[in-house]
């Protein structure tokens, strides 16, 4: 706190008064020489009494005056009894002192005022602080309370997704097995391979499905439409070596295409599903034996897993 | 504002003179004594104007013990009142320096806190 009026400091003429006869003469004589050449006036306040009058005024009117009352009235007694002893004999050295000690009083005052100022922010602070931190407890215990019931919903439906995928497995592998009298089926990891031999779906050297391979087919398409977008479906279609090779390509394709063609238009998503020609470069048996020739002339219907599906 | 300590309390009913003019004075120094202390102990230090009128206050204290014991009591008791004025102001300011430190610091602690509060968001689970 800075003090309007700077503290007077102990006061050295008062001090050498007592300690020296002499001087507190010199000091008198002094004094009354000034009054008789009208330096000053008798009644006269103290330059102490001045600034302990402007310093109660600060105080009265001041934060202190509603803040320090007991303080500012501390200050007006000794006020009260300094303007007394300035009365009884003006300049004496007791109006000093009791000036000196208003001084005191009222600056004591509104420094009270301060410090109760900054006892009140502490305060305010400290509340404040509690406040922000039960705040947070609570915004906390809610995000905590929202998360925990989007775990639960999250498990319930992932429970929910796991049992449609099992009942889906289910019954794909149902399925796969009304087809093992036509058809090879292996598993490798996510991967499903259907191997239908083509002396089953096409007659020799063509493209369009036989009844039966037709019915077959819609056995698989009807499991395979159920998979959606989870799924890709690849048919390639495969010949021996007896012939060209542009021609076992083309057959091949044609043959792929047709198989494609009849699962789309069983249900399978169009956009899943794709055919592929492979000709007679991937054989399964050696071509030198008709055994060999009818195991390589064949259609895969590969089922793959999407990443992520 | 009074600052009346159990120490002080104490060393007076010990300390009681004889004569009985010398008791209120004797009384006030010890007051003055534990308000000077108390100013020391807060470390009035911390404030320039506190400093000084801590200092002021020893200053007066001296030189009052001194007129009593030249018989001067009444310039004693007045030099005393002085001393006494000066040890409550620098125990104020002293003491006003203290709460504005910690009002600092207890504002500054809410601000870090308001600034930690994490955005409240929604919940934190992956879509």
């Amino acid at each position: 706190m800075t003090l309007r009026h700077p503290p007077t400091a102990p006061d050295e003429d008062f001090t050498m008064t007592r300690n020296s006869p002499i001087s507190f003469i010199g000091a008198s004589m002094l004094g009354a020489a000034s009054m008789l050449l009208g330096f000053g006036c008798a009644h006269d306040p103290s330059k102490e009494l001045v600034a302990a009058r402007v310093s109660y005024q600060e105080a009265a009117d001041g934060p202190a005056g509603t803040e320090a009352k007991a303080e500012v009235y501390e200050a007006e007694k000794a006020l009260a009894r300094a303007e007394q002893a300035h009365d009884k004999r003006s300049g004496s050295a007791e109006e000093v002192d009791l000036a000196y000690v208003a001084l005191r009083k009222s600056t004591n005052a509104m420094a009270y005022a301060t410090y109760l100022q900054f006892q009140a922010k502490t305060q305010s602070a400290n509340a404040d602080y509690v406040s922000t931190l039960e705040g947070q407890k609570e915004s906390a215990e809610s995000r905590l309370a929202t998360s925990e019931d989007a775990l639960a919903s999250k498990s319930k439906d992932l429970a929910t997704a796991e049992a449609a995928r099992a009942a889906l497995e289910r019954q794909l592998s149902a399925a796969m097995a009304s087809l093992s009298d036509m058809a090879k089926i292996s598993q490798e990891g996510e991967r499903t391979v259907i191997t239908l031999s083509g002396a089953v779906l096409f007659r020799t050297d063509e493209t369009q499905l036989l009844p039966i391979a037709q019915e077959k087919l819609g056995e698989v398409a009807g499991v395979l439409k159920q998979y959606g977008e989870e799924f890709s479906i690849t048919v390639n279609g495969h010949t021996d070596s007896r012939g060209s090779d542009t021609h076992n390509q083309q057959l091949s394709q044609g043959r792929a295409d047709s198989v494609r063609a009849y699962l789309v238009s069983k249900g399978v998503a169009q956009g899943s599903i794709t055919a592929m020609g492979q000709g007679e470069a991937q054989p399964l048996a050696p071509n030198t034996t008709a055994e060999g020739r009818a195991n390589n002339r064949r259609v895969e219907i590969i089922v793959d897993r999407k990443p992520g599906g | 504002m009074s600052y009346p300590r159990l120490s002080t309390i104490l060393i007076a009913l010990v300390a009681v003179p004889a004569c009985a003019t010398k008791v209120l004075p004797q009384q006030q120094m010890l007051d003055t004594q534990s308000t000077i202390a108390s100013a020391e102990e807060i470390d009035a230090s911390e404030n320039a104007d506190a400093k000084l009128h801590l200092q002021y206050a020893r200053e007066q204290l001296e030189t009052a013990k001194r007129l009593m014991a030249d018989g001067e009591d009444d310039e004693a008791l007045r030099m005393l009142d002085r001393s006494s004025a000066d040890a409550e102001l620098a125990l104020t300011l002293a003491r006003t320096e203290q709460v504005k430190s910690q009002s600092g610091r207890a504002i500054a602690e809410v601000d870090a806190l308001r600034n930690d509060e994490m955005p409240s968001a929604g919940p934190r689970i992956a879509e």
